[in-house]
């Protein structure tokens, strides 16, 4: 009995409780707890709603008749009107009267077929139960398996609830809530165990034990909190495209077919043919006739109209290519040479006649006259590093591009240029590094040798117009470590070809041209004989120069080998770096060198470790070109940063001339028809040239070429014109006026090979070349006589 | 074997020259094939010049001795233009490229 109402009652409070702990701080676990208390509540309800009916109807069956209150109920006896009237005897008779336990609706006798015998029997047992009135109660016996089982499960939930209790301590709430809880919780049983009576009536006593252990675990595991985080959907994107279109092709081919096609083919390319022949043949009746009619003086625009209104066969995009294959290169180039003599005409005629008409008048100075500008797209942003004429072709020069900026490395560039066309190079060739040098092969025109920035040395030939060079030196074979400064092809009796080259890691190389590779030689190892003896001169120290960083770069490292011997004073020698050299022409084997820190050497091929002269202190800083004149084989002039350019005797230790031109000095070159003309190219952008046996003591012309530094300068052999090249790539055709061709001797240099060039005997050539000897053996003698009368202090100043 | 792509570049190179009016490459049967000028003008030139090349020509294979001479270059100079034709005898083609200037042009 206690257990129902205590059940109805836990109903109520679960479910007053429920809101309570659903709006409390954070109890997520306690929550399907709490809900399932609910429903339990609710099951629990149901049950208790049932069970109050019965009570109820008592008491009305009590109360109902107390209308009259506090009076003394009457007994009264009503007989109804047809009673019998009974004697005492009667009345007092016993009249036996009993109750059986029968169902008056029940059949007396029942018989059913029994298949067995085949006959109907009668029914021995008939139900004689009738049921009245059955009422369902939520009440048990206490001491039966049911109230046990009960009894059981309200203690597990009791140690249930405990266990929650110390879940919640442990987690630290509030302590008011946590006594609300331990006041609830004796009401919280009751809920657990409406909810498990249902339980348990439908799924036993085993799925409730079950129930009670799993919901242990899920208290302790708390695996319910993530619920409250926040956690991605899910999202799942798809596109749908087309399918690519697929076609099924298929076919068979047999040979018949084949041949048909080909026949047809056949067919049609001469149809074809036949057409355009057709056509060739109209238009050039047409053109016949717009002749004739032009001859004939009537109309010409008709017959014009009527060719124009031939279509062309091919629009321009169509055959663009292909149609101009059969067009040989040479065509293109003739016509565009003769495009630039047309647009260069009045060049061409001042390059060919004009003669500056003052020099008539000022016999003492001359001109240059500026003829073409060789530009190139390709070689806007970098220097002119050096310029070589053809041996061959007296129109045709190469010209180097690279930089003499350490800090502004470049990669290089040969254009091959003819004075023809102004416009574009007729070949070039592109390096890795900078170009540095060039030289072509005296014998062999197309071999050009190029000595690069990074010290390698390659062999092109300009034939080929591009692309690969035939060789290259490599790092395995002896390459400079330093910028190859100048290559210089050797004059060899066999078929060998050779050539040197200088480079500032202070090696002079030979090489070797073999089937297949370049074989080097050390011809020399210069040494700088700085310190050897204290020269004013050579002690001072040497300025960092700017204009040619690389050098600059070297001369640390040189300059620091030099005080280091200064120091041990002795004469084992730091490595001079060499900048520039040049080969005599009568004497093969001899050659000068100008040094970085400006010293000039005049060396052999035949001893290797030997200088044969030093001329010291040469300059005061690099020597930028030195070189020999060709026609007096005594002489070199050398030029350097210090602004000078110097005339030597070789047999001399100081020089003969010496010129100051106020500008670093970039290039210096003998003009080869005389033996007194040189010209000198200047970084402030003038060119000087001289002639000596005129004037001794200044340039014959001085003249701005260009706002941009002058690099390299070189005469052309055939022509008086002279090339100039500048820092920004511009190379200048400069035409030297007659006062300062006016001992050019056109016999005395080698003929370039043309076939127009009138063939002059050994016999003529040899006294040409004497007369120009004798004319610098005079000015020589002359400035010799000269220095003889300065002082010791004057001749250091030269 | 000709560079086609150097001779492509040469004569683009040509046709933008100053000066020069126009260009046009000129098949054997006097037919311009690729032109600069207007097309009309082209192929009247193509025609005129073709039979003037063809003179030319023969006229100096005459001349020549043995018959190796052959035409290289033919320069027609008029009061307003230059025509230079250059030919270009092959064995199976002749081309021509004729180049029309006006020297003068400032």
């Amino acid at each position: 009995m206690p257990l129902l109402r205590k059940a109805s009652d836990g109903a109520s409070a679960s479910r007053a409780r429920s809101p309570a702990k659903g709006a409390g701080p954070a109890s997520p676990a306690a929550r399907p707890a709490s809900s399932k208390g609910g429903v339990g509540g609710k099951v629990g309800g149901e049950a208790g709603r049932k069970a109050p009916t019965p009570v109820p109807a008592l008491a009305q069956h009590d109360t109902a008749p107390a209308a009259d209150d506090y009076a003394v109920p009457i007994r009264e006896v009503v007989r109804p009107p047809g009673q019998l009237q009974l004697s005492a005897a009667e009345l007092e008779e016993e009249v036996g009267r009993s109750l059986t336990a029968g169902n008056p609706s029940a059949p007396a006798s029942l018989v059913r077929y029994s298949y067995k015998d085949r006959a109907f029997r009668p029914e021995p047992i008939i139900d004689q139960q009738l049921q009245h009135f059955a009422l369902g109660g939520s009440l048990m016996h206490r001491d039966s398996d049911e109230a046990a089982r009960e009894r059981h499960r309200r203690e597990s939930s009791a140690l249930l609830a405990h266990s929650r209790r110390v879940t919640a301590a442990s987690r630290r709430v509030t302590a008011a809530h946590g006594g609300g809880e331990a006041g609830s919780s004796g009401q919280v049983r009751p809920s657990e165990a409406g909810g498990t009576l249902r339980a348990e009536a439908s799924v036993g006593p085993a799925a409730g034990e079950g129930e009670g252990a799993a919901r242990l675990h899920n208290q302790f595991n708390c695996a319910d909190r993530g619920a409250q985080t926040g956690h991605r959907r899910p999202r799942d994107r798809g596109t749908m495209t087309e399918p690519p279109p697929t076609t099924t092709a298929s076919g068979s081919c047999s040979r018949w077919e084949i041949y048909e096609a080909y026949v047809a083919d056949q067919d049609r390319q001469r149809q074809t043919e036949e057409l355009a022949r057709q056509k060739a043949q109209a238009a050039r009746r047409e053109a016949r006739s717009a002749q004739q009619t032009a001859a004939v003086g009537q109309q010409p625009g008709r017959a014009a109209g009527a060719a124009g209104a031939l279509a062309l066969p091919g629009d321009e995009e169509q055959d663009g290519g292909v149609s101009l294959a059969p067009l040989s290169g040479q065509a293109a180039k003739l016509m565009e040479r003769m495009v630039q003599q047309n647009m260069y005409c009045d060049r061409v005629m001042d390059f060919k006649y004009w003669d500056d008409p003052a020099d008539a008048v000022k016999p003492d100075e001359g001109t240059l006259m500026p003829l073409w500008e060789f530009t190139n797209e390709r070689a806007k942003s970098r220097a002119v590093t050096a310029i070589a004429w053809s041996p061959r072709y007296f129109d045709m020069f190469a010209v180097g591009y690279g930089s003499f900026d350490f800090l502004k490395p470049t990669t290089g560039l040969v254009a091959v240029y003819s004075l023809k066309n102004p416009g574009h190079p007729e070949f070039s060739f592109s390096t890795a590094a900078g170009v540095m040098c060039l030289d072509f092969h005296p014998e062999h025109p197309a071999l050009l040798a190029v000595g690069c920035y990074d010290g390698h040395i390659a062999i092109f030939d300009v034939r080929m117009g591009g692309g690969e060079p035939l060789y290259r030196s490599t790092p395995r074979s002896g390459k400079h470590a330093d910028p190859v400064w100048q290559v210089a092809w050797q004059r060899t009796a066999g078929h060998e070809l050779q050539l040197a080259s200088i480079s500032t890691d202070g090696r002079v190389t030979l090489w070797t041209v073999s089937r297949n590779e370049l074989m080097h030689q050390a011809l020399m190892e210069l040494c700088s004989l700085r310190g050897r003896d204290d020269s004013p001169s050579g002690s001072t120290a040497e300025p960092a120069d700017s204009s040619r960083p690389a050098t600059g770069a070297s001369s640390g490292s040189g300059s620091g080998r030099a005080a280091g011997q200064d120091v041990g004073g002795e004469a084992a020698a730091g490595i001079a770096g060499g900048c520039c050299f040049d080969f005599n022409r009568d004497q093969e084997t001899l050659f000068v060198v100008g040094a970085e820190d400006g010293s000039l050497y005049k060396c052999s091929t035949a001893y290797a470790s030997e200088y044969l002269q030093a001329y010291r202190p040469g300059h005061q800083l690099p020597v930028y070109a030195v070189r020999w004149n060709g026609l007096h084989s005594r002489t070199f002039l050398s030029a350097g940063a210090d602004w000078k350019v110097k005339l030597w005797d070789s047999l001399q230790p100081k020089p003969v001339l010496s010129f100051d031109l106020g500008a670093p000095v970039g290039d210096v070159a003998w003009a080869p028809q005389s033996s007194t003309v040189f010209a000198a190219a200047t970084d402030r952008g003038h060119v000087h040239v001289f002639d000596l046996a005129h004037s001794r003591a200044g340039a014959a012309c001085v003249q701005k070429a260009s706002k941009a530094r002058l690099t390299k300068l070189a005469f052309n052999s055939r022509h008086p014109v002279l090339l100039v090249g500048t820092e920004r790539g511009g190379v200048l055709c400069l035409k030297l006026s007659p006062n300062l061709r006016r001992c050019f001797n056109p016999g005395a240099c080698p003929d370039v090979g043309d076939s127009r060039a009138v063939a002059r005997t050994d016999s003529q050539r040899a006294s040409a070349r004497a007369t120009e000897a004798a004319r610098l053996e005079a000015v020589l003698a002359a400035a010799a006589k000269c220095n003889a009368a300065l002082g010791e202090e004057d001749m250091a100043l030269l | 074997m000709v560079d086609v792509a150097a001779v492509e570049e040469t004569v683009k190179r040509l046709a933008s020259h100053k000066g020069v009016v126009g260009i046009a490459i000129v098949n054997g049967d006097g037919v311009p094939i690729r032109t600069t000028l207007d097309p009309e003008l082209a192929t009247q030139y193509a025609a005129l010049v073709s039979q003037l090349v063809l003179k030319a020509r023969f006229m100096v294979r005459e001349l020549a001795a043995d018959g190796a001479d052959d035409l290289q270059f033919l320069r027609v100079r008029s009061k307003r233009h230059e025509i230079m034709i250059a030919p270009g005898f092959d064995r199976d083609h002749t081309y021509t490229l004729l180049v029309v200037q006006e020297p003068q042009a400032e």
